[in-house]
């Protein structure tokens, strides 16, 4: 029984009892080691002239610096790896805040783009309306358009409501577009003058030759007009202005309808018309302009049947003044009569004076409101959406008279 | 035994390596923990004072042999620091805690990741207040920027003592032996 103990349990056994005293020893050797070597470093500081005192130091500073430098450069190297990853986190975010403050300030270009268009778009429209406040301008909005090729017509916003009525002038940018018909209350439709179905009365403003004018859309697809039964005798050039001639619709006189672009009437014989080439831009027409101008044909017979009739007021007649004086002793000199005010042509006391008032000279006319013609405002009478300038109409010269040909295939 | 020893050995050497080197990468409002303390802190709940003790001046002496940035500061600083942290917070003796017992009272510990925090508050105070009366003796007027940047050091080692407690008990085998027990 005795030889079955066993004797490895009884040595550990043994060990754990010694264990702690080992450890104990180990822990104070070190300890003492430690406070050894602090006691030499308190020497060292206290006697810095003895280097002896220095040697432990420089043992461990010797071991350390090693370890130290390699474990500095691993830390330096994660840091270095972390602030990269930190920058181009940042980079990424600052590209990503730069983009998105990109396609914002794009849209607010855009934005101001429009809105700068739009305003120009209402200056000229102002421009126009005060221009032509006698022909009582309303400014209405294009909201639907034919898509069709071969007519050219399409739906602002203002009615019968608004006082539009059938074959009203359109304009837009100081020329004519076309003219209202198919009126409701809310909406109008615009037939342009470059659908065939269109027919205006114009005239050449050089010449004041006056015709018709009618779209070609619907007759060789292209966007022009194309001016009929012009007199014989004269022939336009290129470049001439057409305006309307305000016979037939209600339109006003003197709205720029286009530019005479060929003039080969009188030397082609199947040519009975010239071309004119319109000068609106129909492919771009957002907002026009109605002139709801009606011939004051009330206004005239109202006139008439007034109680106050117009009656003729001859003024006195002027005796002359003889400026020499006879039986004087010398030729004196009169002196010059003062002119006197020029009278106003005022009614006074039921009567119309007529007096005879010296035209003024003015080198534009001023817009008057209760002018029946049409006023180009300024800005727009200079410029030309064509990319040409022409030049200013010459004074009407006599036209030289159609070649013999022609006339006599005419006849 | 040698395994243990071998762990403390590397992270003592870690300790000091972490203060020299890592410290200075992760300040706030440029004001650098003490991840030392925080370490030695660490230690003291979960090996006991004399570990404490013995990590405490080695880590002194080499950061005083290395970084002697003020005489004989780094060398007895760090040890009494660690030393009155260990000695208000580390395990009680058996011989404490009967007598407590004895007394009536709970006798026991408080939890061990409170103490080690308390024990990292207590170090790094005194190491503060130290350095700052070091300071002020050396003819420096003591305005609110230096106290401001003292608490900051004291509230930010303790916050990193109380997070690396938790790796640092695990690697040297406190969880296993509560486990056990």
């Amino acid at each position: 029984m005795r030889l079955k103990e066993p004797k490895p349990e009884r040595r550990k056994n043994a060990d754990r009892a010694s264990r702690p005293v080992v450890k104990r020893v180990f822990l104070v050797l070190t300890a003492l080691m430690i406070v050894g070597l602090a006691g030499l470093r308190l020497l060292g500081l206290i006697m810095p002239d003895n280097p002896s005192l220095k040697v432990p130091e420089n043992m461990v500073a010797s071991i350390l610096t090693p370890v130290q430098s390699g474990f500095s450069s691993v830390v330096e190297s994660i840091v270095n790896y972390l602030y990269t990853l930190k920058l181009r986190s940042n980079l990424e975010l600052s590209y990503n805040n730069l983009k998105q403050e990109n396609e914002q300030l794009v849209y607010q270009a855009m934005l101001a783009d429009e809105l700068q268009y739009k305003l120009s778009v209402y200056e000229d429209l102002y421009k126009e309306v005060s221009a032509n406040e006698g022909m009582n301008p309303l400014v209405a909005t294009v909201i639907d358009r034919d898509p069709g090729n071969y007519f050219s017509v399409f739906t602002i916003n203002k009615g019968t409501n608004d006082g539009v009525d059938d074959f009203m002038a359109v304009t837009m940018e100081g020329a004519l577009v076309g003219y209202t018909y198919n009126v409701s209350a809310t909406k109008a439709s615009v037939r342009t003058i470059i659908d065939s179905q269109a027919s205006i009365a114009a005239l050449i403003s050089s010449t004041r030759d006056q015709g018709t004018v009618r779209g070609t859309l619907g007759v060789d697809g292209t966007a022009m007009c194309r001016m009929y039964y012009l007199p014989d005798d004269h022939l336009p050039r290129p470049g001439d202005a057409v305006v309307t001639s305000g016979v037939g619709m209600s339109f006003p006189k003197g709205i720029p309808v286009g530019t005479v672009r060929e003039s080969t009437r009188g030397m082609e014989s199947n040519k009975s018309y010239i071309v004119v080439e319109p000068k609106v831009d129909f492919e771009h027409i957002e907002y026009v302009i109605v002139l709801r101008y009606q011939p004051e044909a009330e206004a005239v017979e109202a006139r008439s049947n007034s109680s106050s009739s117009l009656s003729f007021t001859p003024l006195e007649t002027a005796k002359p003044i003889p400026t020499i004086q006879i039986g004087s002793d010398f030729y004196q000199l009169a002196p010059t009569p003062e002119p006197t005010v020029t009278p106003t042509a005022s009614p006074i006391n039921g009567t119309v004076l007529l007096t005879t008032v010296s035209p003024q000279v003015s080198t534009t006319p001023a817009p008057n409101s209760n002018s029946y013609e049409y006023q180009v405002p300024s800005s727009l009478a200079t410029s030309n959406s064509y990319g040409f300038t022409l030049a200013p109409t010459a004074t009407p010269t006599p036209t030289p008279p159609p070649l013999d040909v022609s006339v006599e295939e005419d006849q | 035994m040698v395994k243990k020893g071998l762990k403390f050995l590397i992270l003592t050497l870690l300790c000091y390596l972490l203060q020299s080197t890592v410290a200075n990468y992760i300040t706030i409002w440029n004001v650098a923990p003490n991840i030392a303390l925080a370490i030695i802190a660490v230690v003291s709940i979960a090996l006991g004072r004399k570990y404490t003790f013995i990590m405490a001046l080695t880590v002194g002496y080499l950061l005083e042999v290395m970084l002697p940035a003020l005489d004989y500061m780094n060398l007895i600083l760090y040890p009494v620091c660690g030393m009155l942290g260990a000695l208000g917070f580390s395990d009680k003796s058996e011989r404490k805690l009967e007598e407590e017992r004895s007394q009536g009272k709970r006798g026991g510990n408080l939890p061990a990741h409170i103490r080690t925090i308390l024990c990292t508050l207590l170090s790094i105070s005194v190491f503060e207040a130290v350095n700052l009366l070091y300071i002020y003796l050396n003819g420096i007027q003591l305005d609110a920027n230096h106290y401001q940047r003292g608490i900051i050091s004291v509230l930010y080692t303790t916050a990193l003592a109380a997070l690396i407690q938790f790796p640092l008990r695990w690697w040297l085998g406190t969880y296993k032996l509560k486990k056990a027990r």
